[in-house]
């Protein structure tokens, strides 16, 4: 009796003690003591929501991020849209044996053959993306351009592949033509006997050579196709393929590239999405104005040297109206989707320098904050005509990058290494980041000297708010769209931008950069867009929803 | 079955309490052994074979068994102020110990007293969507030693090391959906402190006959407070740490064994906080008890076997400008043949007293306190 019982009843009244003890009894939720928590500092301000106009410090239109890839790394385009050409450049190395293919190798054996096979065409095969209709012809300008392929002239390809008109470096083309292109590896587009015979002669020669292909899409194409697989095509008598002359390599690349050819009527003050790069908005905040906005309404409140800590930003939603809205005709979609992040600059930094200039960009006092252990290089190289050739190299690429063009997108590399072009003969620039926080942009301009070089270090990785909307898909109104706004093409876009003004409103000694940051490339290089801001600073209003944060402690 | 018995007695700790709990460091937990906790806190100089006090170790040189407790406290506070009430559940681990009677060598003592508590939970009666969280403490890890003078009988010194550490914080948090999102943003705000800092406390107890008196005194200690703020889409200055004066306490407890099973007991404790907090009282806690020790022979009848308790104390002053009084009643079983489940069940009431707004709670608090002993330490021949 003594054991047992006693062993029961203990467990027992543990067990009661258990489950009589705890939230068993707990009201829901406490709302007790609410002066009294007023009186150490607790408080809940009412929340306030009002529409304001956005202080800015400065607008600047900046290129797409990243470095614009150098040859043979994206595919290759070739179309016309917003009122510009895509322009694809292929260069044939005739002297390179490991060019032909076998067929054409077979033919170039026998003399008497290669008189019966004739070089005719360039033909193409079909990429992927990009329009698929692939019957109706479309009016294409073709120019082919013999460069001897000597180390000077060989220069020439990148400005060729960057744009450049080939009469502005003293190259005249032996054909220079209107055609008419069906993306197809049978049909191509025919040499013609001058082309043909002159291709021929310098192959018998074996003189050193580079055939240049220049096709420049008509801008009323409203559409772009992915041409892969370029060839030189060799018929017999027949008509039928038997052999084919491939594309050359440069710097270890295949020797091609697209780039789109803006047209003079082209938006400069816009953001958008093309071939070979693009456009984005940056706008520097006014934090100063806008802490001065928030005091007057609500009164002062928790500042520091460094912080004002009044508000919490409930919500932040930009408005930020277009005058015109431009898109490739036929895609998939009549949207387009673009990103608003923000970051604090800490620290930034300009300079000209001379175009043979070395590593001029002074952050090796941040290579720790960066997680870098070796000075990133960057150096020019002006030896080639009508560009400036840069290389950049950095070890210990910890960080994911992300960038459209960099060679580096996305590495975790323990190392990036790329070389890039900037034309001379027109104002060109790019923009790329070392490590997540620094930007680096260098610019050049015609009769210039100098390369200019601004780079500014960021406090971290630019921070974009979520724009999801009810059933988990972005809301329609934060796109550039034509349809979604009673088709108007004067299209208004509405974003979250909560984090970015907070950070702007709590910064006492730094600005924001807000950079609206446009998105393309869901169907390949399709998707291709520009859209033109109507207000001066961009954002023309802001509606805005806080709540001061109460209290001497939060 | 064992298992399931710490499982569901673990489930009750650690739920929110009083927003009084915002002051100062928290409310503070007396730091008693289970059987005192039904003695209104006032046992500490009660001799006994098993139990350790952190600041009365000189009791414990006198102790016989190695014992390991453990206590939790669910409680249930019924908070009023001057516009309504309401209950929440609250609760923790107040204190988990070791004691070791290392025969002639003395006695060493350690454990873990979580001393300050400043969890709370409270929700804007203006806005649902805002809510108030406090949470942690600053807690101690101490270490003390105690020695029997052989050339004085009954008369025994002890010193405790006090390790204070640990970190509290108090959240605001909000919940915003605009209706046009399908995702909610969190805004949470922080205010969190850490500690360290030691302090040491000196005590000396004196058992003859029916009469054990014990007195204890804290020396001089400072911990570093660095205070950490934090916020959604805010940023705070670099934390800077502060040296703050520790709270000194000092107490006497008297014991009296009027009867072989029957002893009352009593205590008095004296805590100076302005140093601490600025413009914070002196803290006097007294409390009175009494207990009714149940038979030791394991074949006895289990209820003959219960020890009985009951008490009250009472709190003034402090960081908390506390005025408490609580009635409390106690039960100790065995457990098996070493161990004791000792309850106790407090019943009383808090108020703030510091000139604002009035902040009243009504708790009940059930202590639930195991422990073990055994012999382990001592060889046969000193068992003897």
């Amino acid at each position: 009796m003594y054991g047992k019982a006693s062993v029961n009843l203990r467990i027992s009244a543990l067990l009661l003690a258990a489950l009589l003890a705890g939230c068993g009894f707990t009201d829901a939720t406490n709302q007790t003591g609410s002066t009294f928590l007023a009186n150490q500092g607790i408080s809940i301000s009412a929340r306030d929501s009002f529409r304001t106009t956005v202080p800015v410090l400065g607008v600047q239109v900046v290129p797409v991020e990243g470095i614009p890839s150098p040859n043979g790394l994206e595919a290759l385009w070739l179309g016309g849209t917003l009122n510009d050409s895509i322009r694809a450049v292929v260069a044939f190395d005739l002297t390179n044996t490991s060019a032909p293919d076998a067929g054409f190798k077979a033919i170039q054996a026998v003399d008497s053959l290669a008189s019966k096979y004739k070089l005719t065409r360039l033909s193409f095969g079909i990429g992927s993306g990009g329009d698929t209709d692939t019957s109706t012809p479309r009016q294409i300008h073709v120019r082919f351009l013999l460069v001897d392929s000597t180390p000077q002239t060989t220069w020439t390809l990148p400005a060729l592949f960057m744009g450049v008109e080939p009469s502005a470096l003293g190259l005249t083309p032996i054909v220079d033509r209107d055609s008419t292109f069906v993306p197809s590896v049978n049909l191509g587009i025919p040499f013609g006997p001058a082309l043909r015979d002159s291709v021929a002669a310098r192959l018998k020669a074996a003189k050193p050579t580079w055939l240049v292909a220049i096709l420049d899409g008509h801008p009323g194409w409203q559409s772009v196709f992915s041409v892969g697989d370029p060839r030189l095509r060799t018929d017999s008598v027949s008509g039928s393929a038997e052999g084919s002359f491939l594309p050359g390599e440069f710097q270890a690349r295949t020797a091609w590239r697209s780039t789109e050819m803006r047209s003079a009527a082209a938006w400069s003050r816009s953001m958008g999405w093309w071939v070979g790069g693009g456009n984005r908005l940056r706008v520097t905040l006014d934090g100063n104005a806008l802490r001065t906005l928030l005091h007057q309404r609500f009164g002062k409140g928790i500042v520091s040297d460094s912080f004002d800590n009044s508000f919490n930003i409930l919500q932040a939603r930009v408005r930020v109206p277009f005058s015109a809205f431009n898109w490739v005709q036929g895609a998939s979609a009549d949207n387009r989707s673009l990103g608003i992040d923000g970051a604090v600059v800490l620290d930034s930094g300009s300079s000209a320098l001379p175009t043979s200039a070395a590593m001029p960009i002074s952050i090796q006092r941040y290579l720790t904050l960066l997680g870098l252990t070796v000075d990133p290089y960057l150096q020019f190289d002006d030896s080639f005509p009508d560009i400036l050739q840069c290389r950049y190299y950095q070890e210990n690429t910890l960080a994911d990058v992300p960038t459209r063009l960099s060679l580096g997108m996305g590495s975790t590399a323990s190392y990036t290494s790329t070389n890039f072009w900037l034309r001379k003969d027109v104002p060109d620039s790019m923009e790329f980041r070392i490590s997540s926080q620094v930007r680096v942009r260098v610019s050049h301009y015609p009769n210039d000297a100098n390369v200019h070089i601004h780079w500014s270090l960021l406090q971290g990785s630019p921070i974009a708010d979520p724009q999801i909307g009810i059933g988990d898909t972005a809301r329609p109104e934060t796109r550039v769209s034509d349809t979604a706004l009673a088709n108007t093409t004067s299209p208004v876009v509405h974003q979250e931008a909560r984090t970015s003004f907070s950070l702007a409103v709590i910064q006492e000694k730094f600005h924001v950069d807000l950079d609206l940051v446009p998105a393309g490339g869901t169907i390949g290089m399709q998707d291709l867009w520009e859209a033109a801001p109507s207000a001066t600073n961009i954002v023309d209003s802001l509606g805005l929803i806080v709540r001061p944060r109460d209290g001497s402690e939060f | 079955m064992r298992l399931s018995i710490a499982v569901l007695s673990l489930s009750t700790a650690l739920f929110a309490q009083t927003p009084a709990n915002i002051l100062g460091l928290g409310s503070e937990t007396d730091p008693s052994d289970g059987p005192s906790r039904g003695m209104g806190e006032a046992g500490e100089a009660l001799r006994s074979d098993r139990s350790w006090d952190p600041r009365l170790e000189a009791r414990s040189a006198f102790a016989t068994q190695t014992a390991l407790e453990v206590q939790l406290d669910p409680s249930i506070d019924m908070i009023s102020d001057d516009r309504n009430s309401n209950s929440v559940g609250g609760g923790g681990i107040p204190r988990v110990s070791l004691s070791i009677p290392m025969g002639r060598f003395g006695h060493l003592g350690m454990g873990y007293w979580q001393r300050f508590d400043k969890s709370f939970e409270w929700t804007s009666p203006v806005d649902s969507s805002v809510e108030a969280i406090g949470q942690g403490g600053a807690f101690e890890g101490d270490v003390s030693y105690g020695y029997a003078l052989p050339w004085l009988r009954g008369l025994a010194l002890g010193v405790t090391y006090h390790r204070i550490l640990g970190e509290d914080r108090v959240m605001v948090n909000e919940s915003w959906q605009a209706a046009d999102e399908g995702l909610a943003t969190s805004f949470s705000d922080t205010l969190q402190h850490s500690y360290w800092g030691s302090y040491w406390t000196g005590s000396v107890y004196f058992t003859r006959g029916p009469l054990d008196l014990g007195a204890w005194a804290d020396l001089r200690g400072q911990a570093t407070t660095t205070p950490y703020d934090g916020g959604t889409n805010q940023q705070f200055e670099e934390p800077q740490p502060s040296t703050m004066e520790l709270p000194r306490s000092a107490g006497f407890a008297a014991a009296y064994r009027f009867s072989e099973r029957q002893a009352v007991v009593a205590d008095l404790e004296w805590t100076t906080w302005q140093a601490t907090v600025n413009g914070a009282p002196d803290r006097w806690k007294g409390g009175v008890g009494w207990q009714s020790q149940g038979a030791g022979d394991r074949y006895d009848d289990f209820w003959k076997r219960a020890s009985w308790r009951a008490g009250a104390y009472g709190i003034v002053g402090g960081d908390q400008y506390d005025l408490t009084e609580a009635a409390t009643l106690g039960l100790g079983f065995p457990l098996g043949s070493q161990g004791a489940v000792d309850l106790s069940l407090h019943l009383g009431q808090n108020e703030v007293d510091n000139g604002g707004p009035k902040l009243k709670d009504t708790f009940v608090q059930l202590y639930v306190v195991l422990s073990g002993a055994s012999s382990w330490g001592e060889s046969l021949r000193s068992r003897k």
